[in-house]
C-alpha cells in the first residue's frame, strides 16, 4: 500500500488476532481509524522561540505555595526549578533551613511537579540561586514570623520575648519553654504573602548557608538508583518511535507503512501529515519496524556547508543594528598608529546532553501525565496541553532528573511526540530519542562570524574598537521576527573595558535553514573569546603584558580588576618572555552577575 | 532454558539472543542504572562488566552474555554496602547530572581490579572512552586516586 500523506490523520492499529476478532468478528489484520486532531498548529505553537520555555506566569508570593510544615518538624519547600546536578536542591534547602532555624536535614524540596509547585518559567541562565534563592529566603522568613506570632499568642508573650531554634519557637528568657513548629502550625495555612518587609537573618548569623553541605542528589547517582527521564516507565507502556526525514525540513511525498505494521510487537502506526510515528511493545521492535517504513521525500537543498556558512552570513545579512556606539570609531581607526584586525568564526554546535531528549506521556480521560527530562516543566505542560487541546491544569508534568540539559531541555519536542502517540493509541507511550536523532534534529547554537578592527594611539592606548557580529538566525514557525538565540550576549565591549573612547558594535542577522536554540550562555562564550583574543593581540602590539594591558582598561572597574589580580597571583603569572612553546593565557569576563578571571596553562605542539 | 546471570541472580532470558544487553537490563530486568548515551559504543554510559571485563552493553547482543557473570552499577555494592570507589565518588562530590557516572564507575572499578594503584595517566587512559558532558573529569581522577589509597 502506497499513498500520499493524509490530511486526515490516520491511525493504523495492528491488533492481535483475538483482539481483532473480538472487535469486528472478522478475520484479517489492519484497522484504519480516522483520527480528528489538529496536530500541526499545536506543534508549531509549542516550538521553541514561540512560547516554549516560558509559561509567562508570575511567580507566586503566597507563602503556602512555597512552604509547608508537616509532621515531626519536616519542612517541605516547593519550587518550580529543577535539579540537574547544579546543586540547587541542596542550596534551596540550606536557604530555607537558615531562615527558619531548622536543621538542614529536616527540609525536603519538591521540584517542578506542576500540580504541586508555584509556576516557574524554567531553570536556565544561572538564575536559580540568584533570583529564586531570595524568594525562598523571603518565604521562609515570613513563615518564621508567622510562627513567632502564633507562639506569642500561645505563651501570652510579646514577639520580643521569643526566638526560634531547631524547629521550635522558644521563650528567650526561659530555655525550658518551647513549642515545635509542627505543633504551632497544626496543619494551618500561613495565609499571607511574603512582602519583603520581614527581616531576613543577617549573614553574620548564618550557620547553614555558607557551609559546604554534600549534595543530596549525589548518593543515588553512584548506585544507579537515580531515575532519569530516559528511565521513566509505567505498566502497560508502549515504546514510540518517530519516522524522521532524511534531512531537515523535508516533507513526505509518499509513505508505505504496511510492512512496519505487521512487524513483531508492533501495536500500530500513526500518521498525521508529515508526522509518522509507531508504537511497539519493546524498544527493539519499534526500532526494527521504523526501518521497515518506505517513503519518498521532498527535500529542500541548501548549498551551505560548515565551510561556507560564515561567508553566507555576511552576504545574506540584514541591515544590522548598532547595539553600542561611543565616539567616532571610523575616525579613530584612521588616526590609530597601530591596528589589529581579527576574524573569529564559530560553527553551529549541538547541545549533546549524554541523555538524548525523552518523554513518557499517558493521556487519560481525566488527566494527562508526563514524565520527562526538562528544564521547563511548565513549558512542557503548556506544550502538551496545546498539542492535545487541553487546559494546562489537565496536564501534570513530573520532571525527572535530566542527564544533562545545557538549554536543550527547555525544548519540548519529545513530550509533544509522546503526547500525540499516547493520544492516538490510548496507552502510555515513551519516546526516547536516539543519539543520531538528537544530532540531526536537535537545535543548535547558531554559527557566528565576528570581525573586529581595533586601534592603538601613540601612547599604546586602545582608542578604537569596531565589532561586527554576524549571527545565523531563523524564523520560528508562525513568526516574522528572526531569532539567533541570544547570539549578541556579551558582544558589548564597553561593559568590561569602559576606557575605550570610540566603540561601535553592530549586530547583523542572516537567515539560515538550521533552527538555533539557547546553548549554555548563548553567544557569550564566542563573544568573550573574540574580545579577549583581540585584547591579547592589542597587548602584543603595544608591547605590554596581557595582564598589564587589561589592568589599564579596568580603571573604572575596580572589582573586575581585583578579580584579575587575584587570579594571576594565584596562578603565579609571569610576564611573557618570547616564544617557548609553552605559556599561560588570561581572560576575564562578567557573566550572570559574576566577575571571572581565568588563567590557562597551554602548550603548543608545533611552532608559530 | 537459557538464563542470564546479573548481579549474582539468574534470570530467564526474556528476549531473543540478538536483543541488546542494554535493553534486556533496562527494560526486562528494570536495572536502569545502565544508561543509553549513543548506541554505538562511543560514550561509555552503558558500561557493565562481563566476568569482570568492562563492555558496552549498547552494542552487546544478550547472547554474548549467556554463561558470563554480568555486573551492573546496581551490583557494584554487592553486599549492600558502598564500595570504597562509590564512597570516594560521594566524598569528592563527583557527579553533576550524573548520567555518565554509572559507566565511569564501572570502568574505574574494572581498572582498580587489574591495577590497584594507577597513576593519573593510567586513570585517564583507562577512562578515555567515557564522555562526561558536565566536565567532571578532574573529580573522577581524584576519586579514583582516593579509592585506590583505600583499597
Amino acid at each position: 500500500m502506497s499513498h500520499k500523506p493524509k490530511s486526515t490523520p490516520m491511525i493504523r492499529l495492528r491488533l492481535s488476532r483475538r483482539e481483532f476478532m473480538k472487535l469486528t468478528g472478522l478475520a484479517g489484520a489492519g484497522l484504519v481509524i480516522a483520527w480528528a486532531a489538529d496536530g500541526a498548529a499545536n506543534l508549531a505553537a509549542a516550538q521553541p522561540g514561540g512560547q516554549n520555555g516560558s509559561s509567562g506566569r508570575a511567580a507566586s508570593q503566597n507563602v503556602d505555595a512555597w512552604l509547608s510544615i508537616g509532621a515531626e518538624g519536616v519542612i517541605t519547600l516547593f519550587t518550580g526549578k529543577v535539579e540537574y546536578g547544579q546543586g540547587i536542591q541542596t542550596g534551596f534547602a540550606q536557604l530555607a533551613a537558615e531562615e527558619l532555624d531548622v536543621p538542614f536535614e529536616r527540609v525536603s524540596v519538591v521540584m517542578g511537579q506542576t500540580d504541586r509547585v508555584p509556576p516557574d518559567s524554567g531553570t536556565f541562565g544561572s538564575l536559580s540561586t540568584r533570583r529564586t534563592g531570595p524568594q525562598v529566603r523571603l518565604a521562609a522568613a515570613e513563615m518564621r514570623q508567622w510562627l513567632l506570632e502564633l507562639g506569642a499568642v500561645q505563651f501570652g508573650l510579646s514577639l520580643e520575648q521569643l526566638s526560634t531554634r531547631d524547629g521550635a519557637v522558644i521563650v528567650s528568657s526561659n530555655s525550658g519553654q518551647s513549642v515545635s513548629y509542627t505543633e504551632l502550625a497544626a496543619g494551618k495555612k500561613v495565609g499571607r504573602e511574603f512582602s519583603g518587609q520581614t527581616k531576613l537573618k543577617p549573614p553574620d548569623q548564618y550557620s547553614v548557608v555558607g557551609q559546604s553541605i554534600p549534595r543530596v542528589d549525589i548518593p543515588p547517582k553512584v548506585t544507579g538508583e537515580m531515575i532519569y527521564g530516559y528511565d521513566a516507565r509505567v505498566p502497560d507502556m508502549l515504546h514510540g518511535k518517530i519516522f524522521r526525514p532524511p534531512s531537515l525540513g523535508a516533507t513526505l511525498a509518499s509513505v508505505d507503512t504496511s510492512a512496519a505494521e505487521v512487524m513483531p510487537g508492533v501495536v500500530g502506526v500513526f500518521q498525521n501529515g508529515d508526522f509518522v510515528g509507531l508504537t511497539a511493545a519493546r524498544i527493539e521492535q519499534a526500532e526494527a519496524a521504523l526501518g521497515a517504513i518506505q517513503a519518498t521525500w521532498n527535500e529542500t537543498s541548501s548549498d551551505l556547508t560548515s565551510e561556507t556558512i560564515h561567508e553566507a552570513l555576511k552576504t545574506t545579512r540584514d541591515q544590522g543594528r548598532v547595539i553600542q556606539a561611543i565616539g567616532d570609531v571610523s575616525q579613530a581607526l584612521n588616526a590609530a598608529t597601530k591596528r589589529v584586525s581579527a576574524v573569529i568564526k564559530a560553527p553551529y554546535i549541538t547541545h549533546a546532553p549524554i541523555e538524548p531528549p525523552t518523554a513518557l506521556v499517558w493521556v487519560q480521560p481525566e488527566q494527562t501525565e508526563v514524565w520527562t527530562s526538562t528544564q521547563s516543566p511548565f513549558g512542557v505542560q503548556a506544550a502538551v496541553a496545546r498539542t492535545l487541546g487541553l487546559s494546562p491544569e489537565q496536564v501534570i508534568v513530573y520532571p525527572l532528573m535530566p542527564g544533562g540539559a545545557f538549554g536543550r531541555k527547555t525544548i519540548t519536542d519529545a513530550a509533544i511526540e509522546a503526547a500525540r502517540l499516547s493520544q492516538a493509541f490510548q496507552r502510555p507511550v515513551r519516546v526516547n530519542w536516539t543519539r543520531q536523532e538528537e544530532f540531526q534534529f536537535g537545535r543548535f547554537r547558531p554559527a557566528l562570524l565576528i570581525e573586529v578592527e581595533a586601534g592603538l594611539n601613540e601612547q599604546n592606548e586602545l582608542v578604537a574598537w569596531q565589532y561586527d557580529l554576524y549571527a545565523a538566525a531563523y524564523y520560528p514557525p508562525g513568526t516574522s521576527q528572526p531569532t539567533s538565540a541570544g547570539a549578541n550576549v556579551g558582544a558589548e565591549v564597553g561593559e568590561f573595558y569602559s576606557q575605550i573612547p570610540n566603540v561601535k558594535t553592530t549586530f547583523y542577522q542572516a537567515v539560515s535553514p538550521l533552527p538555533p536554540h539557547y546553548w549554555r550562555a548563548n553567544g557569550g562564550p564566542v563573544n568573550v573569546l573574540a574580545r579577549e583574543t583581540v585584547i591579547d593581540e592589542l597587548a602584543e602590539q603595544a608591547g605590554l603584558d596581557p595582564v598589564t594591558f587589561r589592568a589599564g582598561l579596568l580603571r573604572n572597574n575596580p572589582r573586575l580588576l581585583a578579580v584579575l589580580e587575584a587570579a594571576v597571583e594565584k596562578a603565579g603569572w609571569q610576564p611573557g618572555v618570547g616564544w617557548t612553546g609553552q605559556g599561560v593565557g588570561v581572560a576575564i569576563s562578567f557573566v550572570n552577575d559574576t566577575y571571572i578571571a581565568e588563567v590557562a596553562q597551554v602548550a603548543v605542539d608545533s611552532g608559530p | 532454558m537459557a538464563t542470564l546471570n546479573v548481579n549474582g541472580r539468574d534470570y530467564p532470558l526474556p528476549a531473543d539472543g540478538n536483543t541488546l544487553l542494554l535493553y534486556v537490563l533496562r527494560d526486562d530486568l528494570g536495572l536502569t542504572g545502565t544508561k543509553y548515551g549513543c548506541g554505538m559504543a562511543q560514550c561509555g554510559a552503558c558500561t557493565v562488566h562481563l566476568d569482570g571485563q568492562p563492555v558496552r552493553a549498547c552494542v552487546t547482543p544478550v547472547a554474548q552474555a549467556l554463561g558470563a557473570k554480568v555486573t551492573t552499577i546496581e551490583g557494584l555494592a554487592a553486599d549492600g554496602r558502598l564500595t570504597p570507589l562509590q564512597q570516594a565518588w560521594i566524598e569528592e562530590q563527583v557527579p553533576q547530572c550524573g548520567y555518565c557516572q554509572s559507566g565511569q564507575l564501572m570502568e574505574a572499578a574494572a581498572l582498580l581490579q587489574t591495577n590497584p594503584n594507577p597513576s593519573e595517566a593510567e586513570i585517564r587512559e583507562a577512562l578515555n572512552g567515557h564522555l562526561c558532558r558536565c566536565g567532571t573529569y578532574n573529580r573522577i581522577v581524584k576519586a579514583i586516586q582516593a579509592a585506590a589509597g583505600k583499597l
